[in-house]
């Protein structure tokens, strides 16, 4: 089988198959989530932002994961709009690390005799910051792997549209 | 593809019910063999046997000169079709029909390229994004015969393939089974209690009865000369009209009729004379003219033939004619027989 030929038979394939690996992809997204906003709801920090703010975020989760899972079967079936989706809430991951995690590490913990330490300490900190990256990055990968495979099933229907 | 040794195979249940006896079967590469009968006769057994899905009680089995008799079915090389598709709901028809490959873990490349081989060949690349649940029974049964067909494998068996079919349908999958045959020339054995199918496809036809094989040979074998009783009540539709019949110097004698034998048939039937022998006469075979009187019952008129109900004294009479008929009930019609085949009364074997 010829280097042209195996292009042409991957690329025939996208007509058959689903984009399962970025479909994949951001449902790990999800997961990490998950890990996230459990480990921050289980902690003393749930308690700490125990008002409107924590409110936000839990809603904001809810929301998150509604879209990433309509992402997840939109990229599968190769629509174009959801990988983008899936890239835009990969990078609004990324900016939650400068809301949440980052200000209750930098608050001064308001327990008293705690005065040193903040609402969220360094280790929980780090393992949040992990989480909601790996969440970014799956889900950013997953879109542009989605608009890859998209545009090149577009293209060779087109193709295929063209020589019929 | 791969010829087929079944070797006097025997199958008894733990519950000392025996449900084969001695099946002895050799089949040449790219040969359809049909196994027909009636329910039970032990057809459906002898090809799960041939599968693996069922363990051989007695005899062998031998695929292209291997004697896979203790083999497990995975290892045989052969594709099974199912009555009921035994496809998976939630894949679609490329993964359906691609399943199996992926299973064994083949190059994806490679994978397309056969299931869309077979797809072409089975007409259903317009269909591989849909599931199942979307397609008609022919559609779905097309499918089935596909995921057979990408595995290439040495042999393909079909258990009765067209039973869940309406008649339409079926009439036009068998079609498609002889042209998939011909196209492959691959090894079939083929399971159904039709005889139309089994007239129609079969290369060779295995007729089978009580788990004992009656007869083997072509259609037309079968139909025209069939071994025993059996045969001949069972392949032919409408079924062959029976008469016992005494033999006297040349003429078949019964209480309601006389019938002249030919020369052939005084010297095969020589033996007899004197003696009870059951004649049997195909519904096509009873010709308008002659000295026997049919009460007319029932006149089904079919396009291009008749088939006239009625009875001869006290024997109950199916006439195929050729023509348009419009007989009514109570009519008398004279008729005659142009073919006549004899059976002994004890052994229900045939003469000859």
């Amino acid at each position: 089988m010829s280097d042209n030929n195996e292009a042409l038979i991957k690329k025939d394939r996208l007509r058959f198959s689903k984009n399962k690996m970025s479909s994949g992809l951001i449902l790990a997204a999800i997961a990490a989530n998950a890990l996230y906003f459990v480990s921050i709801y289980k902690s003393d920090v749930g308690s700490y932002y125990y008002k409107l703010f924590i409110g936000v975020s839990i809603v904001y989760n809810l929301i998150f994961m509604l879209v990433a899972f309509l992402s997840s079967e939109g990229v599968k079936n190769y629509k174009m709009g959801y990988a983008y989706t899936a890239i835009v809430i990969g990078l609004l991951q990324f900016g939650r690390i400068f809301y949440l995690p980052r200000e209750a590490h930098e608050t001064p913990n308001p327990v008293v005799g705690s005065e040193d330490l903040t609402v969220m300490q360094d280790e929980q900190f780090h393992y949040v910051v992990i989480l909601l990256c790996i969440s970014a990055v799956l889900l950013i990968v997953a879109g542009i792997i989605g608009i890859i495979k998209t545009s090149t099933l577009r293209n060779y229907q087109a193709e295929l549209d063209r020589k019929l | 593809m791969s010829d087929l040794k079944l070797q006097h195979l025997e199958k008894i249940y733990d519950n000392k019910v025996q449900a084969v006896y001695d099946f002895d079967l050799e089949i040449d590469d790219g040969e359809l063999i049909v196994l027909v009968g009636p329910s039970g006769c032990g057809k459906s057994t002898t090809l799960r046997m041939v599968a693996g899905l069922e363990d051989i009680s007695k005899g062998n089995l031998i695929i292209d000169g291997k004697d896979v008799t203790q083999m497990p079915p995975k290892d045989r090389d052969i594709a099974m079709v199912f009555q009921n598709y035994a496809l998976y709901g939630h894949m679609t028809v490329y993964e359906n029909m691609a399943f199996s490959l992926m299973l064994r873990k083949q190059n994806k490349n490679e994978i397309h390229q056969k299931v869309m081989a077979a797809a072409e060949i089975l007409d259903l690349t317009s269909q591989l994004n849909k599931k199942p649940g979307q397609l008609s029974g022919g559609q779905r049964q097309r499918v089935a015969m596909g995921r057979a067909i990408v595995r290439t494998p040495k042999v393909f068996l079909f258990d009765e393939p067209l039973s869940n079919l309406d008649a339409k349908l079926r009439s036009a999958t068998r079609r498609e089974i002889l042209l998939l045959h011909k196209r492959l020339h691959a090894t079939m054995l083929y399971v159904t209690h039709d005889q139309t199918e089994a007239l129609t496809l079969a290369d060779r036809i295995v007729c089978m009865s009580m788990g004992h094989v009656q007869q083997i040979g072509t259609p037309l074998e079968l139909y025209d000369t069939p071994a025993n009783l059996f045969v001949a009540g069972f392949i032919g539709l409408p079924p062959m009209n029976l008469f016992d019949v005494e033999i006297r110097d040349g003429h078949a004698v019964c209480a309601d009729f006389i019938t002249d034998l030919t020369p052939e048939e005084t010297r095969i039937l020589s033996p007899y004379n004197g003696k009870t022998v059951t004649m049997g006469v195909r519904p096509e075979n009873v010709v308008l003219g002659g000295a026997i009187n049919v009460d007319v019952s029932s006149n089904e008129n079919l396009g291009q033939n008749t088939l006239v109900n009625g009875s001869v004294g006290k024997h109950r009479i199916t006439c195929k004619f050729r023509d348009w008929c419009n007989y009514r009930y109570g009519d008398t019609v004279q008729v005659s027989f142009n073919k006549k085949h004899f059976f002994d009364k004890d052994t229900t074997n045939a003469i000859r």
